[in-house]
């Protein structure tokens, strides 16, 4: 490979290299936020930094299968009601500190620095989700060279209030980016 | 694998993904000056080749879920801006690899696979592109450099 792309919980900490668990929650719970934080290892910046969701691609240990796991949660992007709505949600606004004002909501799904992942935004490679610059990076999808370079965002789990089947769910967050050495 | 830079004087520069990796090759920091042609390898094998005068540019699109094991390049790419001086491009196979050559001057043999060159091109970027994951490649002109 000719450059890594490294994922932490804090600035140029240990490398995550397992499955993160998002946490649990009932109906209706907004689980707690994690911060995430990313950096690489090429000598230049790397660019067109975006994200996506897909369906879970390892060993699966949920209670239904990755696919169904996957369309789930796009689906709980999707709602168009209060009862059904939650999902895979990003706040990239580091720069201030993550403000409740930017995670999205039924009527906002895509604020200016946040957003659900749902159908058309961040569900697949052709729609992923450029990298704020607000996260840290040097320009929006440019991320600096460096071992600590204060790249960061949140992402949290919303469960939907009418949803009714407990058990585990399973998504892959992926990375996409383009490096000249 | 890598790619190979090729020059009018003869020589060439060559940087595997693992001279990449570990600094020891740069396409930034090699020569520039007098570039002919450039060859993408992908498992050992040429897979794209573009060749003419003027700028040339490479990138690679890599791909590595959070928390997963390794990251993969899924897409190598080789680019040339086209100039005022760029006439016409034609498409060649050799073997797997896509070859496009961007003509200064018109060729004097039949040609059966083109890219015209407009004026309107001009200021774009004439891009091969290899999907690692499908096998596909593919020709198009970017706005920007990738």
């Amino acid at each position: 490979m000719t450059v890594g792309i490294l994922f932490s919980t804090t600035n140029g900490g240990t490398a995550l290299t397992d499955d993160q668990d998002m946490g649990s929650g009932s109906n209706g719970d907004t689980i707690t936020a994690q911060t995430i934080y990313l950096r690489h290892d090429g000598a230049n910046n790397i660019t067109n930094v975006r994200f996506y969701l897909r369906a879970y691609a390892s060993s699966y240990t949920g209670g239904a299968t990755a696919i169904d796991d996957f369309a789930e949660i796009i689906g709980w992007g999707d709602a168009t009601t209060s009862s059904a709505f939650g999902g895979v949600q990003f706040n990239m606004d580091a720069g201030n500190s993550f403000p409740a004002a930017q995670w999205p909501t039924l009527a906002s799904k895509s604020t200016t620095y946040g957003l659900v992942c749902r159908t058309g935004y961040g569900d697949s490679s052709a729609n992923a989700i450029t990298l704020s610059s607000n996260t840290g990076c040097t320009s929006d999808g440019t991320v600096q060279a460096g071992s600590s370079p204060n790249v960061r965002w949140q992402h949290r789990v919303v469960v939907p209030s009418d949803e009714d089947t407990t058990g585990v769910r399973l998504t892959e967050m992926v990375f996409l980016y383009d490096y000249t050495s | 694998m890598g790619w190979v830079k090729y020059f009018y004087d003869g020589t060439s520069y060559v940087a595997t993904d693992k001279d990449i990796a570990t600094r020891v090759s740069s396409w930034r920091n090699s020569r520039f000056e007098g570039l002919q042609r450039v060859d993408i390898f992908h498992d050992e094998s040429p897979i794209l080749s573009l060749s003419g005068i003027g700028e040339f540019w490479q990138s690679d699109t890599m791909e590595a879920p959070v928390g997963g094991e390794g990251f993969h390049i899924v897409k190598r790419r080789v680019q040339k801006r086209i100039t005022s001086r760029d006439i016409i491009a034609t498409i060649e196979t050799q073997g797997d690899a896509l070859a496009v050559n961007v003509h200064y001057l018109l060729p004097a043999s039949l040609i059966r696979t083109t890219i015209p060159l407009r004026a309107r091109d001009i200021g774009k970027w004439l891009t091969l592109e290899y999907d690692v994951v499908s096998g596909n490649k593919r020709h198009y002109l970017s706005d920007v450099r990738i």
